[in-house]
């Protein structure tokens, strides 16, 4: 799925990552990696193998893109506890199997609890927002781009650069526009005009719902199916069909 | 019946007499039942006693043990020793008369938090040294220095810390705090002196997760008291062999011989009479809703002039009742004060509040939800109201008897139906109320209540609270679990991948590197050999879980600054849809949301007089297969053109609707209605049917099939999600199913064009389970399912509402759970478990099956319709219920979708709302 989208050509995969052609980029967020291993230090049974596949969800996109780069938007590792010796191990054979690539990490609030990735691992961590110009490269220096992980307060003011960020984990909930049949919600890139938030790319992450406004634009991924939907927007004052709330509608008196 | 004669060196006669004596001090002569029970009792045995609220059951349970010990004790010599109460605070320098009362020797166990008065009063008679001298108290009665106390997550901590180094000698409690008890260290001397447990309201608690909690620690408990006699209360159920089976269980191990159980029944039965409030205007009454409000004038009437002291008028849902309790006091505000409203989500002293002003008859009338099912004998209430279809024939009766307590009076319901077709339902239980009265019982007319079969979250959790208290040895707790009628059928392969659940996470050979939660105590450890709880972190995390069973997620709502006072409890699923600033009504109050911080809603009441009724789960009830033969009895007599009574005079011109816009089918016919296109804009029957179908009728294209089967929502659900299923295979499309109790539909975007023959093969028995199955997965049946088996079973940690989440890197959703395990450990019991429940008891597999059987042996009767039918109505005004199952592809469905937006001046709002406080997860 193409995107124009704050002066750079952007394409958004049903795997849940952004590719940037121009910086040969791949920006992923929310990788919740090891996420299992720190349920299960606490006695919460989750089986292993997640953060495995989604490393190798990852190879394949950097394969398919040809990315020589990867930008990850905050919560690599999802807590201490995550850094346990298969986690670390499995990111370590990760690095080997790309081990020209360059990684930059903005820190999230995860991150900043496990601590930054082993050293020789040599991921470059910057925090808590980084200016796409500051991180060299030609692409870069010509780009008004940013990235963070938390979506910036207050970011729709006119002198505030685009920013690109994750951390909501985005699910948009969708209702049918004759009102025959059901709704239901999917993981979403969300994009306002200065924010662009990307869907977690981790698979034991969860979401929160989203409520876009007017002139942003949301892209729906159907988890199984792999495909990718820009939803069409219903306004506010529109048509109502199905009510979406619980016990909304019900009479006062 | 042993004669007794006085003063016996048997002791079971000699406890039976004092027994006696106690009786006729007071005036009062025993019942039979009651007599037997003792009897029972003190030979040892165990037992059930059903009779009818208001028959002295308690006292029937009660007095074996307080009899057994009068006739155990010497005759009071001395001084009489301090007055047995619950305890209090010790004054002072005085001893704390706990530690000289005697040791641990009766378990209450009660599925209410909160005792009613009337039974603890019960309880603590008999303990109470007579005063008066018209009592003329017997020098062979001595006091007994007993002490009563509660022991539920409403206790105060210093005192269940005290509980926990000595036991009152009464103690009472629920399953929860049970389990609580048994998982910390000690259990074997805390319950050493234990003889009785007396299990109240058995048959509310039974056929749920709370009962097969109940059995597993009852099991325990004979472990380790094998001479523990188990007593039971029960409301008439069909199967009271069964649920005396279930309580008392089996022996645990096989060379152990136990007395037979006794089944002790009292031979009153108390008439009912059954009324119901018919609208006047029965042309315009209500096709659909459930709110019934449209009566209101004449229920306030009623009960205004009804000679009952104070009536209780029972809603089927705490939103109804919210509802009505505002209606009424919109319509009358006159009557603030004199009515009030109680139901599971509000707080307990507005509750006990509530339940104290009705004891002492000071409010006319009380809206209530099932919350006054239970326990409650207020002596004031003589006046019933059942709001809406009872929907089981057991409910109505339950409820009836909240009225005329004295022995021989006549029960009166008053029965208020809130759409027309509810007047037959009312018709059809009158029928039963009718067969009852003129049998003298209503065992033959009651609905049984199945114990569960085998729920394996239970028996996880259970595994978990055993281990992190004294531990336990595998062979021994397998046959302590297998004396349970819950999972008698546990096969070795299940008791295996339990075992590996709480030690490996799962299936030896699945990956669940570096988990544990119970393992196998060091050899150092004195508790060698046994499988314990592998650090005191997990031990308090899991009893974080152990409460979870009773209710599903919920949040406290308190409100904001000033005290934060308590207002009740809503389902997190509904506050997480609210915005900050969104209005919503509890306790009869309309509600702002504030904010939202640790499992706790905290709001302030609004100025503005309008706000949404929250919809808790599980307010809809499936028409019991009783009533449902009643009905289409019913239908078939008014078919014929009889309509016998007020309440089918009054259905009458509904009922001649449909026989003129479609058919009315008798019993060997299937009818199906088909109505498309739906044609231009239809005016909604009236305004309150438009209220409660939350859908405008300017919409809604597509093509209806209207399927009457008659059998209660629960099998229409799960037909509807066969046939959508088995529709989706034909074409590519997507059809969405509702149902009712009446019938369901299937609705679809394009036309469902199917003739006899294809009507028939969609009702096809062929490949019944395996599509079932299939179309299970398709659907979000078996996820929805699993939230609660995670939540029990210890995957999903949510915390007490008021309480920090006790890890917040913790929080997850079922659904992350259920995506996971599916891939990853695809053997996971749990999993199935979710299947299962699906399928019997909530697809009812056996029930889909027959209803099948007898759609195929009907004449199927085809009719095209261009408007809905009176029949058809109500059931398109179900959306909100509604399930889908789709074999397009996904983009292509979400063609047809949009997102809502909002305006961005909220925006900046919910951004500092996320920062307080959103949550994270799906």
């Amino acid at each position: 799925m193409h995107l124009h989208w704050a002066g750079e050509d952007l394409s958004l995969s049903a795997d849940r990552a952004a590719h940037w052609p121009r910086a040969s980029a791949l920006i992923v967020a929310d990788l919740h990696l090891g996420k299992a291993a720190a349920y299960r230090a606490l006695g919460v049974p989750v089986p292993d193998g997640g953060a495995e596949r989604d490393l190798k969800r990852l190879s394949r996109l950097i394969d398919r893109t040809g990315s020589n780069w990867v930008i990850v938007l905050g919560d690599l590792l999802h807590a201490r506890s995550a850094r346990s010796e298969a986690t670390l191990a499995s990111l370590a054979r990760w690095r080997a199997e790309h081990s020209s690539l360059r990684v930059t990490v903005v820190r999230g609030n995860h991150d900043l609890r496990a601590g930054d990735p082993p050293d020789e691992l040599a991921f470059e961590c910057v925090s808590p927002t980084v200016d796409a110009s500051a991180l060299g490269g030609a692409a870069c220096r010509a780009s008004r781009l940013r990235f963070g992980h938390e979506p910036p307060a207050g970011a729709d003011s006119d002198d505030d650069r685009p920013t690109l960020c994750g951390h909501l984990h985005p699910k948009v909930s969708l209702e049918p526009i004759d009102g025959a049949g059901l709704g239901w919600s999917a993981p979403c890139f969300w994009f306002s005009r200065a924010v662009g938030v990307l869907p977690a790319f981790g698979s034991f992450t969860g979401g929160a719902r989203i409520r876009p406004v007017r002139g942003d634009r949301v892209f729906a991924i159907g988890e199984t199916e792999g495909e990718i939907v820009e939803v069409k927007p219903l306004g506010a004052r529109g048509r109502r069909t199905i009510n979406s709330q619980p016990g909304a509608g019900l009479p006062d008196r | 019946m042993p004669q007794a004669q006085p003063l016996h060196s048997n002791p079971t006669l000699a406890a039976l007499d004092r027994a006696r004596e106690w009786f006729s001090a007071r005036g009062w002569t025993p019942f039979d039942f009651q007599l037997q029970a003792w009897t029972a009792y003190l030979q040892g045995r165990s037992g059930l006693i059903n009779a009818p609220t208001g028959l002295g059951k308690t006292l029937a349970a009660w007095m074996g043990p307080v009899a057994e010990a009068w006739a155990e004790h010497p005759p009071a010599l001395t001084l009489p020793p301090p007055p047995a109460a619950l305890a209090r605070t010790p004054n002072g320098r005085a001893p704390d008369p706990r530690q000289s009362a005697e040791p641990l020797r009766v378990l209450w166990l009660t599925p209410l938090r909160a005792l009613a008065a009337d039974t603890l009063a019960s309880l603590l008679e008999p303990l109470t040294p007579d005063t008066d001298a018209d009592l003329n108290s017997s020098p062979d009665r001595p006091h007994l220095n007993w002490t009563v106390e509660m022991r539920t997550g409403d206790t105060p901590t210093a005192l269940k810390a005290k509980q926990r180094d000595r036991l009152p000698t009464v103690l009472i409690t629920t399953p929860e705090s049970l389990s609580l008890l048994l998982s910390y260290p000690g259990a074997h001397s805390r319950f050493a002196t234990l003889r009785t447990v007396i299990v109240d309201e058995w048959h509310e608690l039974m056929s749920s997760k709370r009962g097969a909690q109940a059995e597993l620690a009852l099991a325990h408990l004979r472990r380790l008291r094998p001479a523990l006699r188990t007593w039971g209360m029960s409301a008439t159920i069909g199967n009271l062999d069964e649920a005396m089976r279930t309580l008392v269980g089996r022996p645990i191990s096989p060379d152990a011989r136990a007395l037979a159980p006794a089944l002790v029944r009292s031979t009153e039965h108390k008439q009912i009479e059954l009324r119901t409030l018919l609208p006047d205007d029965a042309e315009r009454f209500t096709w659909a809703g459930h709110l019934g409000t449209r009566l209101s004038a004449k229920v306030l009437d009623h009960v205004e002039r009804s000679p009952a002291r104070s009536t209780l008028m029972f809603c089927n849902t705490r939103s109804q009742a919210e509802i009505w309790f505002r209606r009424m006091l919109d319509e009358r505000p006159d009557l603030l004060g004199h009515v009030a409203i109680h139901h599971g989500s509000l707080d307990k002293d507005l509750r006990s509040r509530v339940e104290n002003m009705l004891d002492q008859g000071r409010l006319r009338c009380v809206v209530c939800t099932s919350s006054l099912d239970l326990g409650v004998d207020f002596r004031p209430v003589d006046g019933v109201i059942q709001l809406g279809s009872p929907k089981g024939i057991a409910r109505l009766l339950q409820r009836a008897g909240r009225s005329g307590h004295r022995p021989g009076a006549v029960s009166v319901v008053t029965g208020v139906p809130t759409n027309a077709f509810e007047l037959v339902e009312f018709a059809a239980a009158a029928d039963l109320v009718d067969r009852a009265n003129r049998e003298g019982s209503s065992a033959s007319i009651v609905e049984d209540r199945p114990p569960l079969d085998r729920p394996i979250d239970v028996l996880v959790q259970h595994l978990v609270t055993c281990a992190i208290g004294d531990g336990f040895v595998e062979r021994e707790m397998l046959d302590e679990v297998r004396s349970t009628v819950s999972f008698e059928r546990l096969s070795d392969d299940e008791w295996k991948w339990a075992i590996d659940f709480v030690t490996r996470g799962g299936e030896a050979l699945s990956a669940y590197p570096r988990y544990a939660k119970v393992v196998p105590a060091p050899p150092d450890d004195p508790r060698a050999g046994r499988l314990v709880g592998a650090s005191d972190a997990i031990a308090r995390l899991h009893r974080l879980t152990i409460g979870t069973i009773a209710d599903s997620a919920v949040m406290q709502v308190r409100y904001w600054g000033g005290g934060g006072g308590l207002v009740g409890t809503i389902e997190e699923r509904f506050i997480a849809r609210l915005e900050v600033g969104a209005r919503f009504i509890l306790a009869g109050r309309v509600l702002e949301l504030v904010r939202v911080r640790d499992m706790t809603a905290y709001v302030r009441r609004a100025t503005n007089r309008s706000g949404i009724v929250p919809r808790w789960d599980g307010g809809r009830m499936s028409l019991s297969t009783r009533l449902a033969d009643g009905v289409r009895a019913r239908l078939d007599e008014a078919r014929r053109g009889e309509f016998r009574g007020p309440e089918m005079e009054s259905a009458r011109p509904l009922l001649e609707l449909q026989t003129r816009w479609s058919i009315l089918p008798g019993p060997e016919d299937l009818l199906v209605e088909r109505v498309w296109p739906l044609g231009a804009p239809q005016r909604p029957p009236d305004d309150d049917a438009r209220a409660v179908s939350r859908r405008t009728f300017d919409g809604g294209g597509g093509c209806h099939a209207f399927l009457y089967f008659f059998e209660g929502r629960l099998v229409h659900e799960g037909l509807g999600a066969l046939l959508s299923h088995r529709l989706t295979r034909l074409a590519r499309r997507t059809v969405t199913s509702t149902a009712t109790d009446q019938g369901l539909s299937l609705s679809s975007p394009t036309a469902i064009d199917l003739d006899e023959a294809g009507w028939r093969a969609l009702l096809s028995e062929e490949r019944l389970f395996e599509d079932l199955i299939a179309c299970m997965n398709a659907s979000a049946l078996v996820r929805r399912q699993f939230r609660d088996i995670a939540r029990v079973a210890g995957l999903v940690v949510t915390g007490y509402p008021g309480r920090k989440t006790p890890a917040r890197q913790l929080q997850a959703s079922s659904e992350m759970f259920f995506e996971v395990l599916e891939e990853f450990d695809s053997g996971n019991l749990l999993v199935e478990q979710a299947r299962r429940e699906v399928l019997e008891a909530q697809l009812e597999f056996k029930r889909i099956q027959s209803a099948l059987r007898r759609a195929l042996a009907s004449r199927l009767r085809l009719v095209e319709l261009d408007r809905l039918s009176p029949l058809g109505f109500p059931i398109w005004a179900e959306t909100i219920r509604a399930t889908q199952v789709s074999s397009e592809k996904w983009s292509d469905i979400v063609q047809r979708m949009v997102v809502r937006l909002e305006d961005s001046a909220v925006r900046s709002e919910r951004a500092t709302k996320r920062r307080a406080g959103g949550r994270k997860d799906g």
